[in-house]
Parts: structure tokens; C-alpha cells; sequence
């Protein structure tokens, strides 16, 4: 059978990315299993989730890549998510009481970083809209229950506070009719 | 265009007038800044083509009305029924990716194809959105963006790079006298494709000065898009509640022999058919050429499996023949029609069966029974967050999916293109790229009394499309074969 050749000669490229992904994946699978054999055998507190978690922060740094709405912001806030998460074990394995002031430094800078992101990026301000909301919503929470005294109440937390209702504000006021619109995409059901 | 004066200085001071003042209409485009600029570049490119050809500037201008570029389509589309299953299946390896393919007399002139692409998008707004992550589903949102055209130099149905905002979900690509189109099968399926590549083409030869005239498959694209063109055909469609619920999910079946290749895929063969003739001995057969393919098929994987048991071909089936809705997004469901290894010996049988089965299977009854457990089926899950679908169908996916299926035969059917277009058209393909447990796909599309059969390999072992060939040529069916190299090499 003799094919005529239709189509271009390729070059065969050899993903990289995804290789070394691979390997690295690897090497935090086997790294996190020694020390989770070495931690259980010395006994103590579980500090081998430390590097776990670590791990997966260096992971999703360099080489998780979103499918879809992989913008630089979005990564950001992941990876801040995480941070946030880990400090919070960290505190809670130690038995001790810094996250909460770290952890809301991070939410108020966080929330800052997207305020400056949504106007430098203004051709696609509308996709961090929701996003910026979730953060709003979150700091309000975490103020009205430091008023409350479910959690301790600090400076940070009065400014990501403060922060997030001139977050609102500037959604509601001066972006309604877009930030309308894009909840009803994010939260459509069809 | 490197510099504007230079452009300028190729006409005549008459012209210059003529041009600036058209220009200075063209600022109003809406695009991005950086778009605009590279638009603009593309006007000045393709003016300067036709100038080049000794074409009048105001014959040239007549040619590229800049109304269409005025309006800005801010829509937004939710997924619809079929397609909300491609953005959760998919990996940083794999997504469903079809391609099709139209072959012109001559080779492809770039800037023009290009100026065609500019054109014909603000036609499908469909087709310049970008997916984008809701809480339940992931939605399309309408991206005012110049899409570029590419000399081909990958290999075909290869993934396409959705992940920023600015990116669409299908690409354009040339080689020597091929204009093809991959998609991603989110945005539409392959009749919609087709309609596309179909209105591009005619664009492209509009744009080359030919008189070009315009059918279902060639729209004007000078026109404004309608919404019923962009509609979710499934909502529109009413089923009985009652009818019999077809499975989505099938028991895993034989595959053909051979190692699944890691380049996906490893090759693409076309092999061209007579209609007439094959339409001569389908008819003496009392089948319908789809049919006498499909028994074919079974032939030749009963010959290259070596395994017992039940072997079964996917079948996707346009609903479009069931229903009067004319839109290019995705509408069309599958069905399976099975035999067993033991009874693939004589091909009348076969035959038999498959006519049997098709007209069973592939009725309006049973596919309206598919069609109800797959909008059931995204009914319940519609409530259920995205980061929890995700990787639930990823997983159901890759395990699952395929593997129910032995191959895939998808018939796009006889592409009747305008009258304008006959003579400059020579034939086209279709391609199905990308499967996970398949080692071979096949897809058939006929254009210009030519039938292309097109299969696409995930193995580097070559009994099925030898096996195959000798079949059709047994019945004296092939005109040629053409064909890629193969991508991967395996002794």
C-alpha cells in the first residue's frame, strides 16, 4: 500500500515541562514517605505533613498549570490559599496562636494584590470579579467573628475588614450591571 | 506592515486619499489595542496583495466592508447538554479534538486566508469565545479577539493551548493547497464545523476575487449571526418522559490488537473512494453505503483482533436529521451496534445485521432515549460544584469511556457545497484525533462525488488499515491514498 504524503514533516518535540513534572512528582511521593516512616518511628508530632504541605505549595508554584482561566492572579490566590492552610496546621500541631494575625496580613494583602490586578489588567478585570467578591465575603466573615470573639481580634483584621467593604462598594456602586453579570455566568446552573 | 508610509507610498495620490479615508473609518474597529494593530496590519497586507495583482483600490475596498467590524457581539454561552463533558474530561495530555480539512485547486495565500478568518469569525461569534469556570459548569464567554492563522507544522488534532483568556477554542491551519480547522469538541460538532470551514472557504475565494454564491453549508458571513444558530438544540427539544432510557455507559468490549502508541495519533491515512461505485454495490446489497462500511469494518476488525467476544462500533448520530434546528453548536449522540467475533465470518451476515441493528438502533426511538438520560443526567449533576465533577467524570472518563467501544465510524455525510465553490474545491477530510483506549478512529466525509475514508491510528501495528485496504480493493473502490508519516516508530 503506498500512502502519498499529505502532510508536513514534524519535529518531534519532547515536553519537557512535563517530564521533569513527572520526576519531581516522584521525588515528593518518595521524600514524603521517609519522612513519614522516619516521623512515625521517632514518634512526636506530625510534623511530616510540614513537608507535605510544603511540597505541594512548591507543586502548585511551578508546575500546576490551571486547564482553564489560568491567569496569573487566580494562581496567586490558590497559592495564597494554601499558605494560609498551612500556617493554620503548623499553629494547630505546635499548639500555639500566630496564624491568625499572619494568615489575615495574607488575606488583606491578598485582597490588595487583586484590587491592583483588576485595574492593571483592565481587558480582563471582569473575570476577577467573583473572585475579588469570595475574598470581600471572606474577610467580613472573619471580622464579624472577631467582634463576636469566636477568634481573636487584631490590627490586620480591622484593615482586610475595612478593605473588603470598599471592595463591595466599588463592585456595587461603580461595576454593578458587570459584577451582576458575571455572578450569573459563575453561579448558572443551564 | 513595518512602516505605514511605505504602505502608502505604493499608490498613486488618488489611491492614497481613497485608502487613508478608508483607514481612518477602520479605527473604529472594535478590538484590543494590540488586536487592532495587527487587524489593521492584516488590511494593509491584503490590500497591498490584490494591488500587487492589478486590482483596482476601489474594486480592492469593495471587497472588505468594514460594518461587520463595527459591531460587538457581548454574549455569553452556557455549555450545551453534550459538550459540558469535554472541559472535564480533559487533561494537560488529552482533550477531544476533531479536525477538518478542504482542498483547493491551488496553494494557500496566507494573508488572504487570514483577512477570510478576520471576516468569518465576526459571523460565528461562537467561535471567538474562551471557556472559563462558573461554580457548576464552565461557560463561553464572547472574546474580541483577531484568531491568527498558522502554517501547519504539528501533528493533526494536536491540544489546543484554552487556557488563557484570550485563547479560542479552535485553530486554523494551511498546507500547500489544504485549509483546515481543529476544534475543540466544546464549541460545536462536526456539522457546525463544517459550516464553518464551509463559510470560510467561500470567503477565502470571495476575498481572491471569484463570485462566489452561498448555500447551508456556505454562509454569508457578512451577515449578522442569529440566535437560533447558537442555541442549546437539546433544550429545545421535548421527549417523552416515558421512553426507554438508553445506558450511557456500556461494558468494556474488544479492542484491535497492538500497543497504543504515546504519540496520538501516530498517523492519518485517507483513503479516497469512488461514490458512484460504492454506491453501486451498496445498492445490489440492499444497504445503505454507511451500512455497507460499517459491515466492512467489522470485517476487517474481526481479521485484526485476536481475542473472542463481542466487538462493537460507536456510531455518533446527527439529531439534526430528527430535528428541524439548524444549530452549529454540538448536537448529536451515539449509539453502539455490536456482533460477536464468532459471526463475523460471512459478510452477507454481517450486513444483515448491521442493517438490522442501524434500523433498530439508530432510529429516532432509541437515540430520543439517549438524548433523555444524557439532559437527566446534566440535570441531576447540575447541582453538584465543579471542583467536585471534575475529577469524578475525569476519573469515569478515563476508565470508562471508550474502552465500551472497539472503534468509532463517524459519518459526516455528502457536503453539498455551493455551485461557486465546485470548481475550486477538489475534496476534503475529516479527522477524528484524539481517543484514550481506541487504536483506530474513522471518519467519512463526502465532497464532490469523492468519499474519504479517514483513519486515524493510536497503534503503530498496521494490520487494520492493510487489512483494509485489501477489502476495498478486492471491490475496486480506491482512487488513492494519501496520508501523514508515521509519528512514531515501533519494531
Amino acid at each position: 500500500m503506498n500512502i502519498e504524503n499529505n502532510y508536513p514533516s514534524i519535529n518531534k518535540k519532547i515536553n519537557y515541562f512535563l517530564l521533569i513534572k513527572k520526576v519531581v512528582g516522584i521525588i515528593f511521593i518518595i521524600s514524603f514517605i521517609c519522612c513519614l516512616i522516619v516521623n512515625l518511628s521517632l514518634g512526636g508530632s506530625l510534623w511530616c505533613f510540614y513537608v507535605l504541605f510544603g511540597e505541594v505549595i512548591l507543586y502548585f508554584i511551578f508546575f500546576k498549570r490551571f486547564l482553564v482561566d489560568n491567569i496569573m492572579i487566580y494562581r496567586v490566590c490558590f497559592i495564597f490559599l494554601l499558605i494560609i492552610i498551612y500556617f493554620y496546621y503548623i499553629d494547630l500541631i505546635n499548639n500555639t496562636n500566630w496564624s491568625f494575625l499572619v494568615n489575615d496580613i495574607l488575606i488583606y494583602i491578598l485582597l490588595l494584590l487583586q484590587i491592583i490586578s483588576f485595574f492593571i489588567n483592565y481587558n480582563y478585570h471582569k473575570y476577577m470579579i467573583v473572585m475579588m467578591l469570595f475574598s470581600s465575603l471572606c474577610s467580613i466573615i472573619i471580622g464579624i467573628l472577631s467582634i463576636l470573639r469566636v477568634l481573636p481580634f487584631n490590627w490586620a483584621i480591622i484593615v482586610s475588614f475595612s478593605l473588603a467593604i470598599i471592595v463591595l462598594v466599588m463592585l456595587f456602586v461603580f461595576y454593578h450591571k458587570l459584577t451582576i453579570l458575571e455572578l450569573k455566568k459563575y453561579f448558572s446552573l443551564k | 506592515m513595518d512602516n505605514v508610509s511605505d504602505f502608502y507610498n505604493n499608490f498613486n495620490k488618488n489611491d492614497q486619499k481613497i485608502i487613508i479615508n478608508y483607514f481612518n473609518n477602520l479605527k473604529d474597529i472594535k478590538y484590543s489595542k494590540k488586536d487592532k494593530i495587527q487587524v489593521i496590519n492584516d488590511f494593509m497586507k491584503y490590500i497591498l496583495f490584490c494591488y500587487d495583482m492589478k486590482m483596482k483600490v476601489s474594486n480592492i475596498l469593495k471587497l472588505i466592508p468594514i460594518e461587520v467590524f463595527k459591531k460587538d457581539e457581548s454574549k455569553w454561552y452556557s455549555l450545551d447538554t453534550s459538550s459540558k463533558i469535554y472541559p472535564l474530561s480533559m487533561n494537560e495530555e488529552w482533550m477531544s479534538v476533531f479536525r477538518l480539512s478542504l482542498y483547493l485547486n491551488d496553494d494557500i495565500n496566507e494573508i488572504v486566508l487570514q483577512m477570510a478568518l478576520n471576516y468569518t469569525i465576526r459571523r460565528f461569534p461562537l467561535f471567538s469565545t474562551s471557556i472559563h469556570k462558573g461554580f457548576f459548569w464552565n461557560y463561553l464567554d464572547y472574546q474580541n479577539i483577531r484568531i491568527k492563522v498558522y502554517k501547519e507544522d504539528n501533528i493533526p488534532c494536536s491540544r489546543l493551548n484554552i487556557s488563557k483568556v484570550n485563547k479560542s477554542a479552535f485553530r486554523v491551519i494551511y498546507y500547500k493547497n489544504r485549509i483546515s480547522c481543529e476544534y475543540f469538541h466544546l464549541i460545536c460538532d462536526a456539522h457546525g464545523g463544517m459550516i464553518f470551514l464551509t463559510s470560510l472557504v467561500n470567503e477565502y475565494l470571495r476575498l481572491l476575487g471569484k463570485k462566489v454564491n452561498y448555500n447551508e453549508y456556505a454562509w454569508n458571513t457578512l451577515l449578522k449571526s442569529s440566535n437560533f444558530e447558537n442555541e442549546d438544540a437539546f433544550l429545545k427539544t421535548s421527549i417523552d418522559k416515558n421512553i426507554k432510557k438508553i445506558s450511557l455507559i456500556d461494558k468494556r468490549t474488544l479492542q484491535i490488537d497492538g500497543r497504543l502508541s504515546s504519540i496520538k495519533p501516530c498517523q492519518v491515512i485517507h483513503f479516497d473512494i469512488d461514490l458512484d461505485k460504492i454506491h453501486v454495490i451498496a445498492h445490489k446489497k440492499n444497504v445503505t453505503i454507511n451500512q455497507l462500511i460499517l459491515s466492512y469494518l467489522f470485517m476487517v476488525i474481526g481479521i485484526c483482533t485476536s481475542k473472542n467476544g463481542n466487538i462493537k462500533i460507536q456510531v455518533p448520530v446527527d439529531m439534526r436529521k430528527y430535528y428541524k434546528i439548524n444549530t452549529i453548536r454540538n448536537f448529536s449522540l451515539y449509539n453502539t451496534i455490536s456482533i460477536n467475533k464468532k459471526n463475523l465470518n460471512n459478510i452477507d451476515n454481517i450486513l444483515k445485521e448491521v442493517r438490522q441493528q442501524s434500523n433498530e438502533k439508530l432510529s429516532k426511538e432509541v437515540m430520543d432515549g439517549v438524548m433523555l438520560n444524557a439532559k437527566n443526567l446534566v440535570h441531576y449533576l447540575s447541582f453538584i460544584p465543579l471542583f467536585i465533577k471534575k475529577p469524578l467524570a475525569n476519573f469515569i472518563f478515563k476508565y470508562f469511556s471508550d474502552k465500551s467501544s472497539t472503534i468509532v465510524v463517524s459519518n459526516l455525510g455528502n457536503i453539498i457545497l455551493p455551485n461557486s465553490m465546485k470548481s475550486s474545491v477538489t475534496s476534503g477530510d475529516f479527522v477524528l484525533g484524539t481517543n484514550l483506549s481506541n487504536r483506530v478512529l474513522v471518519s467519512i466525509i463526502t465532497i464532490n462525488k469523492v468519499l474519504t475514508l479517514s483513519i486515524s491510528k493510536f497503534t503503530t501495528n498496521k494490520s487494520f488499515e492493510n487489512n483494509l485496504y485489501n477489502l476495498l480493493k478486492k471491490e475496486n473502490l480506491i482512487i488513492n491514498i494519501k496520508g501523514s508519516e508515521e509519528y512514531e516508530y515501533r519494531k
